[in-house]
C-alpha cells in the first residue's frame, strides 16, 4: 500500500543547508511575491495549440549537447521526433531516468497523445529546452527568456507547458 | 501552466498554474517507461486551462514515486544523488558531486558527437 501524503521535500532549504555544508555562499533563488500573471483561455481547448518548454537539457541527435559552465542557450527540438533520438545532458541532477527515456522531462508523447484524442489542437512545431542551474538570473531573466517567449509567440502558442527540473 | 516536483521554489516565483508531482527531480513528467503515469500527469496539467480561476494556484496529484519515502529524507543531503536515491561516495566529506563546470559540450554518448560534427561538416 502506498503511504499517505507526505510533506514535499523544501529543495530552497536543502540547498542552503548543502551549500552552507560546502562553504559556498547562500544561493540566490529567485522569488516573486506579486500575483502570478494569469489569463483564461479564449479558444475553446481543442482547438489551442500547445508550447511545451523543459529546463531538462534535451537535445536531438546532430544538435549540440549542452555544457555545463552556465550555458543559456536553447534547442528546438520538433514536436515529432522520437523518443529515441532524443538525449539528455545536465549537471545537476541524476539522468539515469530521463536518458532511459526522455519523456520523463520532455513529455512529447503524452502530448502528442492528447493531439491524437482531440483533447488539445496542436502542438507548437518545436519543443523547447535548455538546461537550469544557471547562476545568473538575471542573465536568465533578460537573455535567455525573452529568447524562449519570441521563440513561443512566434510559433503562436495559445498555452506552454513548462517542465522545470 | 507548470509541471513542479520542488514546490517551493516554484510557488517563490510565482507562476499562473501549477500541477504538483511528488517524484524526485528529473522525473516530473512521470516514472521512465509508464506511459499511464506520464499521460496522467501531462493530462493533469493541461487540465487546470480548464479548472484553474486563482493565479498561484497548485493542484497536488496523488502520485508516489515508491512505496516509502526516504527518498525525500535524502535528497540533496550529503551523501545521496541530488534526488535522493542513489549514495554517492564522496572523496572528501562534503565535496560537490556534481558534474565539474566545463564550456565543452557534455554529450550523452559519442555517436552523438559525431552526429552533431556530421551536421556541421558541410
Amino acid at each position: 500500500m502506498p503511504s499517505a501524503p507526505s510533506t514535499p521535500v523544501d529543495y530552497l532549504a536543502r540547498s542552503k543547508e548543502r551549500y552552507d555544508a560546502l562553504g559556498y555562499p547562500p544561493y540566490r533563488w529567485a522569488l516573486d511575491d506579486s500575483t502570478p500573471p494569469f489569463h483564461a483561455l479564449t479558444k475553446p481547448l481543442n482547438t489551442c495549440r500547445v508550447g511545451l518548454v523543459s529546463s531538462g537539457g534535451s537535445y536531438v541527435v546532430g544538435q549540440a549537447a549542452f555544457h555545463f559552465r552556465d550555458d543559456i542557450s536553447y534547442r528546438a527540438i520538433p514536436t515529432e521526433t522520437a523518443s529515441s533520438h532524443v538525449r539528455v545532458t545536465h549537471f545537476a541532477y541524476n539522468t539515469d531516468d530521463a536518458r532511459q527515456d526522455p519523456n520523463c522531462v520532455l513529455p512529447l508523447r503524452s502530448l502528442r497523445t492528447l493531439v491524437e484524442e482531440g483533447v488539445i489542437g496542436s502542438l507548437a512545431p518545436n519543443a523547447l529546452s535548455f538546461v537550469g542551474g544557471i547562476y545568473s538570473s538575471r542573465r536568465c531573466r533578460e537573455v535567455l527568456a525573452p529568447r524562449i517567449v519570441e521563440e513561443l509567440v512566434a510559433q503562436e502558442c495559445d498555452a506552454v507547458l513548462l517542465v522545470p527540473v | 501552466m507548470s509541471l513542479s516536483s520542488a514546490l517551493s521554489i516554484t510557488t517563490g516565483v510565482g507562476v499562473p498554474r501549477t500541477v504538483f508531482v511528488d517524484y524526485p527531480l528529473g522525473r516530473t513528467a512521470g516514472k521512465p517507461d509508464d506511459v499511464d503515469d506520464q499521460y496522467g500527469i501531462v493530462r493533469a496539467a493541461i487540465t487546470t486551462l480548464l479548472t484553474t480561476t486563482i493565479p498561484g494556484a497548485v493542484v497536488r496529484l496523488p502520485n508516489h514515486w515508491s512505496d516509502d519515502d526516504r527518498w525525500k529524507d535524502r535528497a540533496q543531503r550529503t551523501g545521496w544523488s541530488v534526488d535522493g536515491l542513489t549514495p554517492v561516495v564522496a572523496s572528501t566529506e562534503g565535496s560537490d558531486d556534481r558534474a565539474e563546470r566545463s564550456d565543452q559540450p557534455q554529450w550523452q554518448t559519442e555517436s552523438d558527437r559525431l552526429a552533431w560534427e556530421n551536421a556541421h561538416s558541410s
